[in-house]
């Protein structure tokens, strides 16, 4: 990932939606990255937690150092756990992960349910959160095609890989 | 005409995945390889791979000190996360401070690397490691 493409917008600390240690996760990697810290939640309803969040001095001291050379990604390497794996991209065949676990770029098509499931967990290829917009993120989770009450009826986690046009379409908003 | 959404790559960070409106251009494009079961981006060839879930931040600060995160963005899970002072352009035989900067807190002297107690998934350390004088 290269600095320049790095978009950083308002912070999403106490807005709801993430656990305690996600808002901190969230809120370290904008002050390593030396992006601007602007509080994006409701101040006049802050929680004490969220409140501890946004002004811790040493973390805040990390964004605002006077050399201002931002932070970057130094090493990256596998979870022990195997079914931890929940993000999905597109990289060189021969990283070094792969290399170790070939498994890690190995899938599985069934065109009898569609699904596209990782060698590795056994998960599926889903749109996250059933988002049927434009841009909906595709990650790894959990396939939920048998059960009646999954979200979106598995459509999430059904494919069409068409060999001649080398297309993957997804049945998300049920127009292949 | 509208034929649905296909899996595209999108380069700009990541490169990630994501859907769009069916465009048959390159980014859309994949050769699903059932050898060896790939499934490739045909404009660079590159793999459908799974990401690291452990990660090492790090910057420098104006002190000489490092500013660093150990991320475990895996989605299970708890375990220990190494930080190597070659990774963040340290001599790998030099001693240096480590303190935890969430937990306000000195955790003592290493040398070469640091090993953290488990970090939950989603979750992170973050510390500040000075070289010794």
């Amino acid at each position: 990932m290269s600095n320049s493409n790095r978009r950083f917008l308002v912070l999403e600390v106490g807005n709801g939606g993430m656990t305690d240690n996600e808002y901190m996760t969230h809120f370290s990697l904008w002050a390593i990255s030396k992006a601007p810290l602007l509080i994006g939640c409701d101040v006049t309803k802050i929680s004490p937690f969220t409140l501890a969040t946004l002004t811790n001095r040493e973390v805040i001291a990390v964004n605002q150092d006077t050399l201002g050379v931002q932070g970057h990604r130094v090493s990256t390497t596998v979870s022990q756990y195997s079914d931890a794996a929940g993000e999905v991209v597109v990289t060189d065949c021969l990283v070094s992960s792969s290399i170790k676990e070939p498994k890690r770029h190995e899938w599985i098509y069934d065109s009898e349910d569609r699904t596209i499931r990782s060698k590795l967990s056994g998960r599926c290829l889903s749109i996250n959160n059933c988002d049927d917009a434009e841009s909906a993120r595709v990650v790894l989770s959990e396939c939920g095609l048998n059960n009646e009450n999954t979200k979106c009826q598995g459509k999430s986690q059904k494919w069409k890989i068409n060999p001649v046009t080398k297309s993957i379409v997804s049945q998300m908003n049920g127009k292949w | 005409m509208s034929i649905g959404f296909s899996l595209n790559m999108f380069k700009s960070e990541g490169p990630m995945l994501y859907v769009n409106s069916c465009n048959q251009k390159v980014d859309q494009s994949w050769i699903w390889n059932s050898d060896d079961s790939t499934i490739r981006n045909q404009h660079n060839s590159q793999c459908l791979t799974l990401q690291d879930e452990i990660e090492v931040w790090a910057g420098p600060l104006n002190d000489t000190s490092k500013a660093v995160l150990l991320f475990n963005r895996g989605n299970g899970g708890s375990e220990p996360i190494t930080v190597k002072w070659t990774d963040i352009g340290l001599p790998a035989d030099k001693s240096a401070t480590v303190r935890d900067i969430w937990a306000l807190k000195d955790l003592g002297s290493f040398t070469g690397s640091y090993t953290s107690p488990n970090i939950e998934h989603h979750s992170v350390m973050m510390l500040k490691i000075t070289p010794s004088k």
